[in-house]
């Protein structure tokens, strides 16, 4: 009788773990996503264009540059950048003088042709 | 041909003289072996035989079988116990049951949602969230489901005990019924008749 009591609780502990199907996944490919992007700098617009750098992030294939009108606002993907080489933006689209704009940046690897994206930056606007 | 039919006369009648030298005639037909003194006292015998047979019967007609009425709560939760008239302890298992299973599904609904969510994410963040979060969410459903095996599995066990506490008030109340003469019984063959 003390078994049937035991047969409920040892299913609990049958298939508690879940598979990492999805192949960008690092559990499953084995290849780790890329770094956050770091050394950001924002500098005032100048001439109808923010300017906006970044340091290279070894192991990319390109980068996201996501941009928000306000801080806690939802940041829409504004700028795939697919050149890893490439640390240099000048964003000038739908550009209003006096407004301010925030950014996330993020990089990203491929991997059988789908985009792995690793962690997004802070977010991160001028001085 | 004769003489076959003669030996085999011979050999019946030996035979019959030896069992009847055996059998004890008086014995077998003494009344008083039973504590019965006179006529009247065999018939009143019988006739209480006869309707401690009807009683038993009776019984095994009222009672409800245990096995049977496990089988029923196996199938619902409940049903045992609405059979032996708890209906509120049956009222309890069932609503129990019913919303730990909505409960176990909706945790494997949330599980799956999350799981397709992680199988298409491409962002590192959402990839490690989704997973956890359908883990988690399993994790729950399968706690879920071995709490309500238990408790279906303590609902039967219930059923067994309820049945046995059921039977066993009908015999009482069979005999009582019988011992304090009020009730008459008449046997057929498609049930029974009971006069108070």
């Amino acid at each position: 009788m003390k078994n049937i009591f035991l047969l409920p609780i040892l299913m609990l502990f049958v298939a508690c773990e879940l598979s990492h199907d999805n192949p960008l996944d690092p559990e499953n490919s084995g290849i780790p996503a890329p770094s956050q992007v770091s050394g950001i700098i924002i500098d005032r617009p100048q001439s109808g264009f923010v300017p906006i750098t970044w340091d290279t992030v070894t192991s990319a294939d390109g980068y996201y540059i996501y941009r928000s009108q306000s801080y806690y606002g939802d940041y829409i993907l504004h700028k795939e950048i697919s050149d890893p080489n490439v640390t240099e933006y000048h964003d000038d689209k739908n550009y209003i003088q006096g407004n301010w704009y925030y950014y996330i940046l993020s990089a990203y690897k491929i991997i059988d042709e789908k985009k792995l994206e690793g962690t997004r930056s802070r977010k991160v606007t001028w001085d | 041909m004769i003489n076959k039919k003669v030996f085999i006369l011979l050999a019946t009648l030996i035979l019959s003289s030896a069992l009847l030298g055996q059998f004890n005639i008086e014995k077998f037909s003494n009344p008083q072996k039973y504590g019965w003194t006179n006529l009247q006292e065999r018939y009143d015998a019988r006739e209480d035989l006869l309707k401690r047979q009807k009683l038993l019967q009776i019984y095994e007609m009222k009672k409800i079988p245990v096995w049977k009425n496990m089988l029923h709560s196996g199938i619902m939760p409940g049903w045992g116990q609405f059979n032996t008239h708890s209906y509120t302890k049956g009222q309890i298992f069932l609503y129990v049951e019913v919303v730990l299973a909505g409960t176990c599904y909706y945790f494997f609904d949330q599980s799956y949602e999350k799981y397709d969510l992680y199988k298409s994410a491409t962002y590192i963040g959402d990839i490690k969230q989704y997973y956890d979060d359908a883990t988690k969410y399993r994790g729950y459903a399968q706690g879920l489901i071995a709490f309500t095996g238990l408790i279906w599995i303590y609902n039967i066990y219930d059923t067994y005990i309820s049945t046995e506490e059921y039977n066993a008030e009908i015999w009482n109340g069979v005999v009582n019924e019988f011992m304090n003469d009020k009730i008459e019984v008449s046997l057929y063959p498609m049930g029974f008749e009971v006069r108070f």
